[in-house]
């Protein structure tokens, strides 16, 4: 499992082909808020790309594809810095 | 499953203390679980850590329907706890939640406790009824039930907590909340615990190494 970068172009490829086949319904708790047609309050946040979609791009499965990039990069740096501050020395 | 900000929070001061609350509960948890990573693995999972949150991530996003007009994707806790065991599981987890939250809006500030709870601590802490159900088995079928089971368990508890926790916002309170949530996630559990059977009986067919938290039932006691 040395091979992080192999297995990071897997799991883009992995996006890429599942994405124009992902469900756009509304997941579990979203539905319970549509059945008793509850308002949400404002959120205060709105994020850097909302809706896993980037405002200039119009194809909402590239828009969403790219984001989706943007976002397993980050989430799979941040973890390799998590994992070296917790454990500095270990052995491989 | 992801509470946002707007749920949590309500006219009612007590949803406040319950969004309060959960930041609390989860930072005691991941305070817990990083004492417990440091100490629990003698080689470095660093690369597990960054492959696995990375793969979770990613496969959040893809939504499958379920019924009733509704979708569900996997949350991956049990998934995570099986390669990487309990602890740098809920670390994990929380780092996907994070990058969510702030990036990607997907799930609130103030309810990032609740959903540090729902998802990471709760899928991390399946870990524990795998190795209730194995016990000291190595049988194949067993191993593969016992994954279903935790998972399918590990999203309705989740469910469970995040009913009680948005049913201030809600007019007819706990009782429209709790029952809803439940149903729907019993059902969207089934494809969690599908997904993450077949995901963790064929890694362990490939590359049975990659299983850490898997190779760690038999060394942690409880």
């Amino acid at each position: 499992m040395n091979n992080k970068t192999g297995i990071f172009f897997l799991i883009l490829v992995f996006l890429a082909i599942f994405l124009p086949f992902a469900s756009n319904l509304p997941d579990g708790l979203e539905r319970v808020v549509e059945n008793f047609g509850v308002k949400e309050q404002n959120n205060f946040w709105n994020g850097l790309m909302a809706d896993y979609l980037i405002e200039s791009i119009n194809n909402p499965i590239i828009s969403t594809f790219i984001s989706g990039t943007i976002g397993t990069f980050i989430v799979l740096i941040a973890a390799l810095i998590l994992g070296r501050t917790i454990q500095p020395d270990k052995p491989q | 499953m992801h509470i946002p900000d707007g749920l949590i929070i309500t006219n009612e001061p007590l949803s406040i203390l319950g969004a309060i609350g959960m930041w609390l509960i989860s930072f005691i948890f991941l305070y817990w679980s990083w004492k417990k990573t440091k100490i629990t693995y003698s080689r470095s999972i660093t690369s597990l850590l960054g492959i696995s949150s990375a793969f979770i991530f990613a496969a959040q996003m893809i939504h499958f329907p379920v019924i009733f007009g509704t979708s569900g994707h996997l949350v991956g806790g049990t998934f995570l706890a099986t390669l990487l065991g309990p602890y740098a599981a809920i670390l994990s987890m929380t780092i996907v939640l994070i990058m969510q939250a702030v990036i990607f809006a997907d799930g609130g500030i103030l309810a990032f406790g609740a959903n540090v709870f729902t998802m990471a601590i709760i899928g991390g802490l399946s870990f524990f009824l795998i190795k209730i159900i194995m016990r000291n088995s190595n049988n194949k079928s067993r191993l593969a039930s016992s994954v279903f089971i935790s998972s399918w368990l590990s999203v309705v508890l989740g469910a469970l907590v995040a009913g009680l926790l948005i049913s201030p916002a809600f007019p007819g309170g706990i009782l429209t909340t709790v029952p809803a949530m439940l149903i729907y996630h019993a059902l969207i559990g089934i494809g969690e615990g599908a997904i993450t059977a077949i995901l963790v009986t064929s890694i362990q067919k490939i590359q049975p190494t990659a299983m850490g938290g898997l190779n760690l039932l038999k060394e942690i006691s409880m």
